[in-house]
């Protein structure tokens, strides 16, 4: 029973967070970098990122979340598809790694810089993948 | 997120599933073996792991609580802390107690969101795994349904087996 309602209810929040993330700093984005109070409370949201540019600022958690919902449903309802289920997690993680490239969207140059490597890293690493992918051997 | 690629592949080396099953311990806060735990607290029903790759990879059952693990318990610290938040709220209005004031400013500070939103921000991948492995038990008692056509014969099946009775 636990186990069922601990489901539903973090299946809300991890369905809903980009969303409601992406409406809420929105609404509020005269508030990001000037109140102090807001920055202390929902700071969590755009922690070291530019606050100068507002819409990198409000876009980048949504997106980094969702590309994170996006991988956890393509595993588990494309995985009937292996190829269709790579290329839309290679598509997803080059879309995201232009919108790094051409946001910028860390306040330390260092930090762009690494988080660009990192998701090179990672394309790298879905192209590496397709190598085990194997139609034929799918387990169930 | 580098951590859970191995989720889209079917076959990979041995040495490739072991290493990066050390790596999802580090990834999914396995601090400590929880597992003993809840089986102590709750009771489960004995779904093995959808299969062997989710396996290597530290997701042995269907159950959420049990592969989150470590994350369940910090979730449940958190709930426990705005529990605690409301009691201190309460004996403010009682209390006048610089002590008490202290406690539920800070509590308020960490929990009013800083705390929570990192929680849900740094578990989100782990998460979101965890409860779509869950509701693929789900989905896939459905398709069971569907495939013995009604509701009867799949409750049929999943009764416990009788027992006869007989003399020996």
């Amino acid at each position: 029973m636990f186990d069922k309602y601990l489901t539903y209810f973090l299946l809300v929040v991890s369905v809903s967070f980009p969303f409601i993330t992406a409406i809420f700093l929105y609404v509020n984005r005269k508030r990001i970098g000037q109140d102090e109070l807001f920055d202390q409370r929902y700071g969590v949201l755009y922690r070291g990122l530019e606050t100068r540019k507002l819409t990198t600022c409000i876009a980048f958690t949504p997106f980094y979340t969702f590309k994170r919902l996006w991988f956890a449903f393509v595993v588990f309802y494309l995985n009937e598809h292996k190829y269709i289920m790579m290329i839309a997690n290679v598509y997803c993680q080059i879309l995201y790694m232009i919108y790094i490239g051409w946001s910028f969207p860390y306040f330390e140059r260092k930090d762009n810089i690494l988080n660009l490597i990192n998701e090179t890293a990672l394309v790298d690493m879905l192209y590496l993948f397709f190598y085990f992918v194997n139609p034929a051997t799918d387990e169930r | 997120m580098m951590v859970f690629l191995p989720l889209l592949t079917t076959t990979s080396p041995v040495v490739v599933s072991i290493f990066f099953g050390v790596y999802m311990s580090i990834a999914a806060f396995e601090l400590t073996p929880t597992d003993d735990l809840f089986e102590a607290l709750f009771t489960y029903k004995n779904y093995k792991a959808y299969n062997s790759r989710l396996e290597q990879l530290g997701f042995e059952t269907f159950s959420t609580a049990k592969n989150m693990g470590l994350l369940v318990v910090l979730l449940s610290i958190i709930t426990g802390l705005y529990l605690l938040l409301l009691f201190v709220m309460m004996l403010e209005c009682c209390i006048d107690a610089e002590a008490i004031k202290s406690v539920s400013s800070y509590l308020k500070k960490k929990l009013f969101w800083d705390v929570t939103l990192g929680f849900f921000l740094d578990a989100y991948l782990e998460m979101t795994v965890c409860v779509f492995i869950n509701l693929h038990l789900v989905s896939l008692l459905i398709c069971f349904c569907s495939e013995a056509n009604s509701l009867f014969f799949y409750s049929l099946r999943m009764m416990p087996p009788v027992k006869c009775l007989t003399s020996t």
